[in-house]
Formats: C-alpha cells, structure tokens, sequence
C-alpha cells in the first residue's frame, strides 16, 4: 500500500479538474481537463491551447487537433434512458472497448470531459497483438498507413552496441511485431471508427462528477456545456486512465511498487533517415551514468527519454533551457545533423500498482484505470487494449443473455493475472534500466561491460518486449488433454497466426464469436455441427475454420511447428482469440463442455 | 577442477585483484560471478555458492 502514490495520483475534489501544466484547478473542462501531464513547447507546435484558452501557433506543425463537438444528451430533455453500458473515458482503451462492444452487437454510451484527442505522444508504441485487435475491429488499416513498423533494437553501453534485439517475425504474421505512432493519431483513428458505428454515442465535453453503483446498476452524475445530468446503466467501463475519476469516487486504493528512475520523455521534430528500431544507450556520453531510449515516430518526429541523475532537481530539470540543453547533446551523439524542434516533454515515474480487483459489481475497469505498468517492455497501452478484447465479449455475452453475470468473475483473474505477469517481467527491465540499489547497479554495469564480448551475457539485457498473456489458469480454460506444446497452440494462449495464402491468414478468417479451427477434420462434420446446434441454442456466434492438414503442414515454414498436430486436431477459441481447449481427436460432447466453461456456464 | 588447478585459481584470481586495485575490485568481482554463473549447472548450484560466501560474510560481520 503506498498511499502517497495513491495521494499523487488522485483528484483532489471530484467536482474539479486539474491543469496539471499549471498546478489550477477549474471545473471548466476547457480551461483545465483539457491539459495533459505533458508540456507543450509554445513556438514549436501548432494550434493548442494554453492555460487561459489562447490558440498558441508554431512552427512545427504537425498535427491537427480535432475539436470534438458537445452534443446534447437525450437525458437532458426529460427522456428517462437506461443505457447498457458506459464507457468512461475516450482514450485508446475506452474508444477500443466501445468498438469491441459494438463489435458483439452492444449499444455503448462513451463520455470524456474532453473535446480532442490527448495531447503530445505518450504511448507510442503497439505490440502485433493490438494490431490483431484493431484488426478484429476493422480498423487496422489505418494503423497501417501511419505507424512505423519495426522489429529489432539496439542497446549500446557508452558508445559500443552491446545487444541486437530481435523481435520474431516471419512471414506467416500478417503484422510486425511492434509499431510506432503517436497516442494522439491512435485516439484520432479510433474516434473516427467510433464516430462511425451506429452502435456507439460518443459524448465529447461530458464529465463525470460523481457516481453511485448499485447491485443493478449505476448512476453516474454527468456536466457538460447543456447542463448537468443523470445517466443510467446497467454495467460501467471505467478507462479514464491512471487519474481515473470512478476508481477515486469508489474509493479503491492501487497496490505495489515505485520505482527510483525519472525519466523525461520529449517529443523532438527532426528529420532522419535512421530505420526505425529501439535505441537504448546506457551510461551515454550525453547522459552520464544513466539511461536515454529513442524511438521514431511519423512525421519525423522523435521520442528521446534520458534519465535524470538522483541529485536532478525535477524542476529544474523540465525547464525548457535544460531539456534543450540535454537533448542537443543527445541529438549530437546520434549523428543527426539537421535542424530541430522541441514539440513536447513529460516527466516519467515507473510504477508497478494495480488494483486488488477490477471487477466491482457492476464496475469493471480496464487499462491505467485498472493498473500503471513500467514503459520498458511497452506493456501499458498494449495491456489496456488486452484488457478490453477480454472484458468485451464477456459484458456484451452477459447483456445479451447469452452468458450468465458469472462470467465476468474471470475478468480479473484474467486480466489482473497478465498485470502481474507484467510486473514481473517490466519490473526486471526496470531494475536493469534504473538500478534501485548500490548492489543493482553493480551487477548490471557487470552485465553490460561483459556483454561487449560476451554472448552469454547478452540475453540480460533483453527488454522483455510486450507479449500475449497465457489465460492456461483461468476458471474458463478447459483442462488440457494433450500436454506439452507439440500440438499446436496450448489452451490460454493467444492463437497464432498463419499465413494460408498470399494475403490469407488465419485470423482473417475468425468470425466474432467462437471459433473452432481444425485440421485435416474429415469425418468429423457431424460432430462439428452438433458444437454448432449447441452454440446456437445458448446464443453464442460461431464458426468452423477448417484447414487441410496438407495446407496447414506445408504452405509456410512456420505452419506446421505452429499448428502442428495429428489430422483431426482442433483448437476452440474464444471471441477475444485465446484458445480455451484443444483435442488432438475431436469430440462434440467434449467441446461443448469446454464451450459452456469458456461462456461461464459451468464451474470449472 | 582438480586441487591444483583450483589453487592456481586461488592464486590468479588475487593476482587480478591486486592488479585492478581497490577501485576496480568490486567491479572484477561482479564482473567475474556473472561469468562463474553462466557456467552453473543450475540455479541451485549458484544459490549454494552464493549462500556459502553470504554466510561467511554475515558470520564476519556479527
């Protein structure tokens, strides 16, 4: 328990937002929430707004900041509304959850105090998994236009590449495993796509006062520009981010650790050539005794972090002549010639906390709401939106009748099991990244001078990139009859892809609800159709994917390590992708008892 | 590791302390368990050589 953090990290007063650029509070959503934790270099960027609501113009425009219109809620003309959900929150997670609920056919009601996108960068980075996501959603191919793929880094120790990171790719992913684009494009793609589902009703500039959750319901007290409102529903997303506004007004405290490594993150306009791939440089000559990460973004923007030193003052440190200062030796050190602009910086604590459960009654919440993970490994953003690819399907299967308020008692075992999953694997890279303790940095500056001819030693200075969480203990994963990982993906797992044809691969070819994949299956079509008539009876959307065990064991390299099993294999998965059972000899009477468990229906 | 190997061991290791010095000691040291830990069969051989030396040091300590 640190309450301090929790201190840090709460709303002094509902009733008020925090302009965390100038320390005021204001309960105009425009004058105050619309400021973010970053700062904006005021001659380097264009149109925003600062503390008193002037446009500031600069000259490294890049980005045009939408300015999201504030409609009238129905509530407010007397129309008496029980929504089945709420979202609070239309960052990345919020919007990602109300389009994976319109996506399983639920109606979805999304307020944010705010009327644009956050502002500067943030997470930047999306994991292949959340492209599977978006993909799923059928927004992907924005993404695809945009964002900078990449699969490999390099870390240096002073001025010498000490470790190659390479991430796995091969040509049976339809995406690479990692992708740069700034947070405000992520809002911006997702916001667009929500705009456009007939399912989802964004309230821009609608803020939450104040709620009341009930055993049937919630109430939350709503402001915005028409006036003050009542709104109603059944269940309540909570993905207003890490100074979530539902999580203080129920009063639940984060657990866990901080962690000693400051960090300022800056967002630098400067035109390259360099590929893109993660830079980390330890003990650099333009930051001394500490750590700087680069990453590139479109639009020729940077993202340069340089640790500060433990006697840094903090706020000396964010003044614009010293970031200025550090980042002209960083850019110096790079190699880059060209001109540059400063266009945003933050300062960046790690933290590992979460809460003790992300299910409270008819609350549930997901993403920085929910748990504040360390940046190194880039599992924020990417366990958010794994977090409501899990939590979707379940609220809108209970919504719709089609599984019992049960189910969502797997949500935090689930998702709480992949936090802390992070916080093992992120808590290692942190340690390695800022070492908290005289004995840490021992042993690190050990590892990295030995890793300069030492291939052994190498693999400690592997950051632990993002991965898929195994759900293989969750109440709603069948017991494996098979073992090992010789037949294909093991249950809990998220399902792998495969390519099947030049632009055909497998996840392509899921459909919404459950999925059944097989290989080489003849013989068994009857018994597939019973799994079918099961489904059907409960609700339950599903499809049978079937390849053939030649296809599946030679149309690619990958393929038949991935998928491979006997013929008359089959893998059942869940609507988020996770397979929840696998036979090696397929049986109806079996899957539609795993089915039944994946849906909540049966005990474990 | 025969006995005279291991004595020659002993020998050359305070040989390179005495070489890097009292600045450079602690740093050989980590450096040179890093390496003697990559070469362990297995965690549990590592914990026994660490919990032996530990040991020895609280013993002195106290």
């Amino acid at each position: 328990m640190l309450p301090d953090i929790n201190e840090t990290l709460a709303l002094a007063r509902l009733d008020r937002y925090p302009c965390l650029r100038c320390s005021r509070t204001s309960r105009h959503p425009e004058r105050a929430r619309k400021h973010p934790p970053g700062r904006v270099a005021e001659a380097a960027i264009g149109r925003r707004l600062n503390c008193s609501g002037a446009t500031v113009q600069g000259t490294a425009h890049y980005f045009d900041y939408p300015r999201f219109g504030v409609p009238r809620a129905a509530e407010l003309d007397g129309h008496d509304i029980r929504h089945p959900i709420v979202v609070v929150g239309a960052g990345p997670v919020g919007l990602c959850c109300a389009l994976a609920l319109a996506h399983h056919g639920m109606r979805v009601v999304v307020v944010d105090g705010k009327t644009s996108v956050s502002d500067g960068s943030r997470a930047i980075c999306i994991a292949r998994h959340s492209l599977e996501i978006f993909q799923q959603l059928g927004v992907a191919d924005r993404f695809l236009g945009k964002a900078l793929p990449w699969t490999h880094g390099t870390s240096f120790y002073r001025e010498e590449p000490v470790f190659r990171l390479e991430m796995p790719h091969d040509a049976d992913e339809r995406f690479f495993p990692m992708y740069n684009l700034q947070q405000q494009y992520i809002e911006l793609f997702l916001a667009e796509a929500a705009a456009a589902e007939p399912l989802i009703e964004l309230r821009w500039g609608h803020r939450l006062l104040g709620l009341t959750a009930s055993d049937d319901g919630v109430r939350l007290a709503i402001d915005c520009a028409h006036g003050d409102y009542m709104l109603a529903a059944d269940w309540l997303v909570a993905a207003d981010g890490a100074r979530s506004q539902v999580r203080q007004a129920l009063d639940l405290p984060l657990r866990g650790e901080a962690y000693e490594g400051r960090y300022v993150i800056v967002d630098v306009h400067l035109p390259s050539d360099y590929p893109t791939e993660r830079r980390a440089f330890f003990d650099p000559p333009a930051n001394p005794g500490a750590t700087v990460l680069v990453h590139k973004q479109p639009d020729d923007i940077w993202r340069i972090d340089y640790q500060l030193g433990p006697d840094d003052d903090e706020s000396a440190a964010l003044a614009e002549p010293a970031i200025r200062a550090r980042v002209a030796a960083i850019v110096a050190m790079l190699g880059e010639r060209a001109p540059w602009s400063l266009v945003w910086w933050s300062l960046y604590k790690a933290y590992t906390l979460c809460l003790d459960d992300y299910r409270h009654g008819r609350v549930l919440f997901a993403g920085d709401a929910a748990h504040l993970v360390p940046i190194f490994g880039v599992r924020g953003l990417n366990s958010g939106l794994a977090d409501v690819a899990n939590l979707a399907w379940k609220l809108a299967y209970v919504g719709q009748g089609r599984a019992p308020h049960q189910l969502l008692d797997s949500y935090t075992p689930e998702r709480r099991g992949a936090t802390l999953d992070i916080f093992e694997r992120a808590g290692k890279s942190t340690r390695f990244m800022t070492p908290p303790s005289r004995g840490q940095r021992l042993v690190r500056d050990a590892a990295l001078e030995l890793a300069r001819h030492h291939d052994c030693v190498r693999r400690l200075l592997d950051p632990r990139q993002s991965v898929p969480y195994s759900y293989i203990t969750s109440p709603l994963t069948s017991t494996d009859p098979v073992g090992g990982e010789a037949a294909g993906p093991c249950p809990g797992s998220a399902l792998p892809n495969v390519r099947l044809g030049a632009d055909d691969f497998l996840l392509d070819r899921l459909g919404p609800g459950f999925n059944l994949i097989t290989i080489g299956a003849a013989g068994k079509a009857g018994a597939i159709a019973a799994l079918g008539r099961h489904a059907a009876r409960r609700g339950i959307p599903f499809n049978h994917v079937a390849l053939k065990a030649s296809a599946a064991a030679g149309c690619a390299a990958e393929c038949g390590t991935r998928y491979a099993a006997p013929a008359g294999s089959a893998w059942l998965a869940r609507p988020d992708r996770h397979v929840c059972a696998r036979w090696t000899v397929f049986d109806s009477a079996a899957a539609c008892r795993a089915l039944d468990r994946a849906a909540g229906w049966r005990e474990s | 590791m025969n006995g005279e190997d291991f004595e020659t061991a002993y020998e050359r290791l305070a040989a390179a302390l005495d070489t890097v010095g009292r600045d450079g000691e602690v740093a050989l040291l980590a450096r040179l368990a890093l390496l003697l830990a990559n070469e362990c069969p297995d965690l549990a051989r590592f914990d026994a050589a660490l919990r032996a030396a530990l040991d020895a040091a609280i013993e002195r300590s106290s």
